[in-house]
C-alpha cells in the first residue's frame, strides 16, 4: 500500500512562545556549553601545555605529560598497574555482586515481610549519610584496640584473623575491606531505587502467573528481572563510572600514602594525591590522565551498554 | 517459601541490629573543647556575620579576614579587637569568615578573583603557584615596616626557616608573598601520669628510649604498649622524630642544602658523611633498630590502620604510654583524657660529635610544612593597607604573647614566650619549642615547587619499614631512593622546562 505524504502547515511560533522556548532552553544549554564544551576543550589544551613556575606562564610541550604518564605506569616502583587492577574491580564487585545483592533483597523486602518499611530505612542510611561521617565509623568498627568486630572475634578465639597492622594496613586485607565498605554502603541507595522499580510491576501479571502456578523464584526470574530490567541496567551502567572516579573511601579510610603501600589505591586517587594536590603545576598531568582514562573509558561504557540493551530490555508497561 | 522469607526477614533485623549496636559502640566518647570565651568591651560583634566595630562601620575600610578554624576563633577575634581599640585600628573594621574548608578552597576563589577577602589563613599547602599566577600581593613592605611601639621591623623579629620561606621567585625576582602564622611543636606526646606512676625517666639519648621502651614493656607485662602511631596519616607521624634526628645528624644548615636539589647525587647520596642524606640513613637506621626491629613489642596492635584520632583515642585512653604528634593534639583529642599528659624534648643520637661549643646536644623542632598568611592582589589598595597595619599589629610583643596564650600556638618571631600562661601541656611544647631550633623543608628549587622532588621520594621509608620488616633495611631504601631519583631526575628536569 502506498502512503502519500501529508503536508501541514506549520503554524508560526508567536513571540512570546520563541522568549519562552529560548529561556527555558538557556540553562541547559549554557551549562553544556560551559560544563562540558569549554571544560573538554580546555582539558584537551591544558594536556599538551606546562605551567612555568617563574614566568606564571603555560609553554606548549606537545606530547611531554602523555610521555610522562607513560613512565609512571612503566617505571619500577609504580602503584598505577595495581591501581589500574584495583579500579576495574569496583566495577565488578558493584556490576557482579552490590547489584545481584541489591536486587534479590529488594525483592524480598517487597514482599511486605515484617518490618519490610523500616529495613529500607536502614538500608537506606547509610546513603544519606556524609561520607565523611560513614568512613569514620566503618573505620571505628574494624580498629584493632577500640572497635568491636576485632574485640568480637579475640572473643571468639578468632584473634589470628587481625593482622597485625590492623585491617586497613595489611596488603592481604586492605583492599578486600574497602570492596566490603562499598557493599555496606551502597547497598541501600540500590535497594531504595529497585524497590521502587518493582512496585510499578502490575499487580495482575503476577496474580496471573499465580493461577499459572508461579512460584516466588520463578516470579522472581521471569517476571520481576525482566520487568525492572532498565532500572537494573541503569545501576550496572553507573558501576562503568567509578572505575575512573573511585577514590573518597580509599583516601578517607586507607589514607593516600598507606592505600598505595599496601597496594589499595585507584587510578583517581592516583591522579587526586598526585596531580590535584600538587595545584596548578600538576594540571597539565592531570588533563592528560583524563584524556587518557576517557580513551579507555568511553568503550567500555559503549560495550557495557550495549551488553545491556541485549540482556536487559526496558518493556514498556 | 513464605518460611525462608520469614527466616531471611528474622536473620537480616538480627544483622543490622547487632551492625548498629557495633557502630554505636565503635564511637568513642570524645568530645572536642570548646573555644574559649572572650568579652569584647568597648566594640560591637555579630557572631552569626563575624563583623567587629568600634562606634560605626560607615565610612571605614573593611578587613575581612578567611581563616581556617583549626586554632578555634578566640584568637582571631581578641585580636581584632585589640587592634580596633588601638589608634592603629581607628579607620578599619573587621568581618571574620572561619572556614574549616579553606585551604582546599582558597586556589578557587583566588581564580575567580571576586569577592576576596582582604587576608587568608589557610593551613599548610602549596602556595608558591599562586605566586607566580600574580594571585598574591608583594609583602617586602610588609616586612620591612617597623613593628607598632617597637624599634624593629617585622621582617627582623621572624626567626628560624621562616624567615626566608616565604619568598618566591617570580618573573625572575625573589620576594616576599606569605607571611608567618603560627609554629607547629612536634616530637614524642608521653603519659605524664604513667610515667610518674611506673618512675620511668625521660628518656635523653635514643639508647635510654630503647631501654624505655623495654622497661614499659616489662614494667606493664605487655598490657600497655611503648607506641601508638597513626599508621593512614603518611609516614605515620613518625617523621616528627625521624626529621629531628636527621637535622640533628646533618645540621639545619646541611638540610637547607639538602633542600636546594641541585642535582640527584649531591642531595640523594648517603654513604659518606659528606653527603647531604647521610644525615637520612643514619635516622632510618635508629629508627629501623629501635621500633622496626622491636614493632611486635614496642607497638600497639593495629596502629598501622589507626587514623590520627583512633590512635590519640588509643593514647588518651592509656592503651599505649608515648605517641609521635604535635602539639595540637591537645585541641583535638584530650578533652576527655583523664591522666596528664606532656611533650618530651627528642631523645638525641648519642654522639659527641653533634654537641655545640658549650657541649649540648643540638636540638631542632620539625614542624612540618606551616601554615600561612596572605593578602591576595586583586582588592583594592586601602584593603591591602588595612591587612598590612593589622599584620603589623600582630607581630607586637603583646600580641604575640596573647596569641599564645588564647591559641596554644607560638609564633615564630622573637618574644618573651615565657611571660605566656598556658596549659601544662603546652607549657611543656613550648619548653620543647624554646631549647630549640625550628626547621621545615623550603626551597626555592622549581623540582620542589613543581611538587616532583620531595624530602623523601617513592614512598614514606617509615611505613614501608614498618610494613616490610624482614625484608627491608634503612640502606636499603636509600639505595632505592637514589637510583630511583636518578632515574626520573631527566624527566623531572623537562618537565619543569629547565
Amino acid at each position: 500500500m502506498k502512503v502519500g505524504k501529508i503536508y501541514r502547515k506549520k503554524r508560526k511560533k508567536t513571540f512570546g512562545e520563541i522568549v519562552f522556548i529560548c529561556v527555558m532552553l538557556a540553562i541547559p544549554v549554557t551549562h553544556f556549553c560551559l560544563f562540558w564544551v569549554y571544560i573538554n576543550i580546555d582539558s584537551i589544551r591544558l594536556s599538551f601545555q606546562s605551567f612555568d613556575m617563574n614566568s606564571g606562564a603555560w609553554r606548549y610541550v606537545g606530547f611531554m605529560n602523555y610521555r610522562t604518564f607513560w613512565q609512571e605506569l612503566t617505571k619500577a616502583e609504580s602503584v598505577l598497574p595495581k591501581s589500574i587492577l584495583n579500579s576495574f574491580s569496583v566495577f565488578l564487585w558493584n556490576d557482579l555482586v552490590i547489584v545481584p545483592i541489591s536486587v534479590i533483597c529488594a525483592y524480598v523486602l517487597s514482599k511486605k515481610l515484617f518490618f519490610a518499611s523500616g529495613f529500607k530505612v536502614i538500608f537506606f542510611l547509610p546513603a544519606i549519610i556524609s561520607v565523611t561521617v560513614l568512613t569514620l565509623v566503618f573505620s571505628f568498627m574494624f580498629d584493632s584496640t577500640l572497635g568491636p568486630v576485632p574485640i568480637l572475634l579475640d572473643k571468639l578465639g578468632l584473634s589470628s584473623w587481625i593482622p597485625f597492622e590492623g585491617f586497613f594496613a595489611s596488603g592481604k586485607t586492605a583492599w578486600g575491606m574497602i570492596l566490603f565498605y562499598g557493599l555496606w554502603s551502597g547497598i541501600g541507595y540500590d535497594i531504595v531505587l529497585v524497590t521502587g522499580a518493582i512496585t510499578r510491576i502490575p499487580e495482575d501479571i503476577v496474580e496471573a502467573g499465580r493461577i499459572d502456578g508461579l512460584t516466588s523464584i520463578k516470579e522472581f526470574f521471569y517476571i520481576t528481572i525482566p520487568m525492572i530490567g532498565s532500572t537494573i541496567g541503569t545501576l550496572l551502567m553507573l558501576g562503568t563510572t567509578v572505575i575512573f572516579s573511585y577514590f573518597l573511601p580509599v583516601r578517607l579510610i586507607l589514607g593516600g600514602d598507606n592505600a598505595n603501600s599496601v597496594g589499595a589505591g585507584t587510578i583517581a586517587l592516583y591522579i587526586v594525591t598526585n596531580v590535584r594536590d600538587a595545584g596548578t603545576v600538576q594540571m597539565p598531568l592531570g588533563a592528560a590522565f583524563g584524556i587518557i582514562c576517557a580513551i579507555i573509558g568511553t568503550p567500555i561504557v559503549f560495550i557495557c551498554r550495549k551488553l545491556i540493551d541485549r540482556f536487559l530490555p526496558a518493556y514498556e508497561y | 517459601m513464605k518460611k525462608l522469607l520469614k527466616l531471611f526477614s528474622v536473620a537480616l533485623t538480627v544483622c543490622i541490629f547487632a551492625l548498629a549496636v557495633l557502630s554505636v559502640t565503635g564511637c568513642g566518647k570524645n568530645k572536642p573543647s570548646s573555644d574559649i570565651e572572650d568579652l569584647y568591651p568597648g566594640v560591637t560583634f555579630n557572631e552569626k556575620n563575624g563583623e567587629m566595630y568600634k562606634d560605626t562601620k560607615e565610612e571605614k575600610t573593611r578587613i575581612k579576614i578567611s581563616y581556617s578554624t583549626g586554632q578555634g576563633n578566640a584568637w582571631i577575634r581578641r585580636m581584632a579587637y585589640d587592634f580596633l581599640i588601638d589608634e592603629e585600628g581607628a579607620d578599619y573594621y573587621f568581618v571574620l569568615d572561619g572556614d574549616s574548608e579553606l585551604t582546599s578552597a582558597v586556589s578557587s576563589k583566588l581564580e575567580a578573583g571576586v569577592g576576596l577577602s582582604e587576608i587568608y589563613m589557610p593551613l599548610a599547602s602549596g602556595w608558591n603557584a599562586y605566586a607566580s599566577l600574580g594571585y598574591l600581593e608583594n609583602l617586602n613592605d610588609l616586612y620591612s615596616m617597623t613593628v607598632p611601639g617597637e624599634s624593629v621591623t617585622v621582617g627582623e623579629k621572624i626567626r628560624g626557616s621562616w624567615t626566608d620561606y616565604g619568598k618566591a621567585v617570580v618573573q625572575g625576582s625573589l620576594d616576599y608573598y606569605i607571611f608567618p602564622w603560627n609554629e607547629h611543636i612536634t616530637g614524642i606526646v608521653y603519659n605524664k601520669t604513667m610515667f610518674d606512676t611506673y618512675g620511668w625517666a625521660i628518656p635523653e639519648t635514643t639508647d635510654d628510649l630503647l631501654d624505655l621502651c623495654n622497661k614499659i614493656v616489662t614494667d606493664t607485662k605487655g598490657r600497655i604498649a611503648p607506641f601508638v602511631y597513626p599508621g593512614t596519616i603518611s609516614g605515620g607521624y613518625w617523621d616528627f622524630l625521624g626529621t629531628n634526628w636527621w637535622a640533628q645528624v646533618a645540621g639545619t644548615e646541611r638540610m637547607d642544602e639538602f633542600m636546594k636539589f641541585e642535582s640527584a647525587e649531591k642531595s640523594f647520596s648517603y654513604m659518606k658523611e659528606t653527603d647531604l642524606s647521610y644525615g637520612k640513613l643514619v635516622m632510618l637506621e635508629e629508627f629501623e633498630r629501635i621500633i622496626v626491629k622491636n614493632r611486635e613489642k614496642f607497638i600497639l596492635k593495629g596502629s598501622g590502620s589507626k587514623t590520627h584520632l583512633t590512635a590519640q583515642l588509643s593514647f588518651a585512653q592509656g592503651q599505649a604510654a608515648m605517641i609521635p604528634t604535635g602539639s595540637w593534639v591537645e585541641n583535638e583529642s584530650f578533652g576527655d583524657m583523664e591522666d596528664e599528659a606532656a611533650m618530651m624534648p627528642t631523645p638525641v643520637i648519642k654522639n659527641e660529635t653533634l654537641k655545640d661549643e658549650n657541649g649540648n646536644y643540638i636540638r631542632v623542632n620539625y614542624s612540618g610544612q606551616p601554615d600561612y598568611i596572605f593578602i591576595p592582589s586583586g582588592i583594592k589598595e586601602e584593603g591591602k593597607e588595612g591587612a598590612k597595619k593589622f599584620l603589623a599589629f600582630m607581630c607586637k610583643d603583646e600580641e604575640l604573647v596573647r596569641y599564645t596564650n588564647v591559641s596554644g600556638a607560638p609564633r615564630p618571631f622573637d618574644y618573651d614566650i615565657g611571660k605566656c600562661e598556658t596549659s601544662a601541656f603546652i607549657q611543656s611544647c613550648i619548653n620543647v619549642w624554646k631549647d630549640s631550633t625550628t626547621w621545615f623543608e623550603k626551597s626555592t628549587s622549581k623540582l620542589w615547587t613543581a611538587n616532583k622532588c620531595r624530602k623523601f621520594n617513592s614512598n614514606s621509608p617509615y611505613t614501608y619499614l614498618l610494613a616490610n620488616p624482614d625484608t627491608a633495611t634503612a640502606i636499603g631504601w636509600c639505595a632505592n631512593e637514589l637510583a630511583s631519583v636518578q632515574r626520573s631526575w631527566p624527566q623531572w628536569l623537562e618537565q619543569v622546562g629547565e
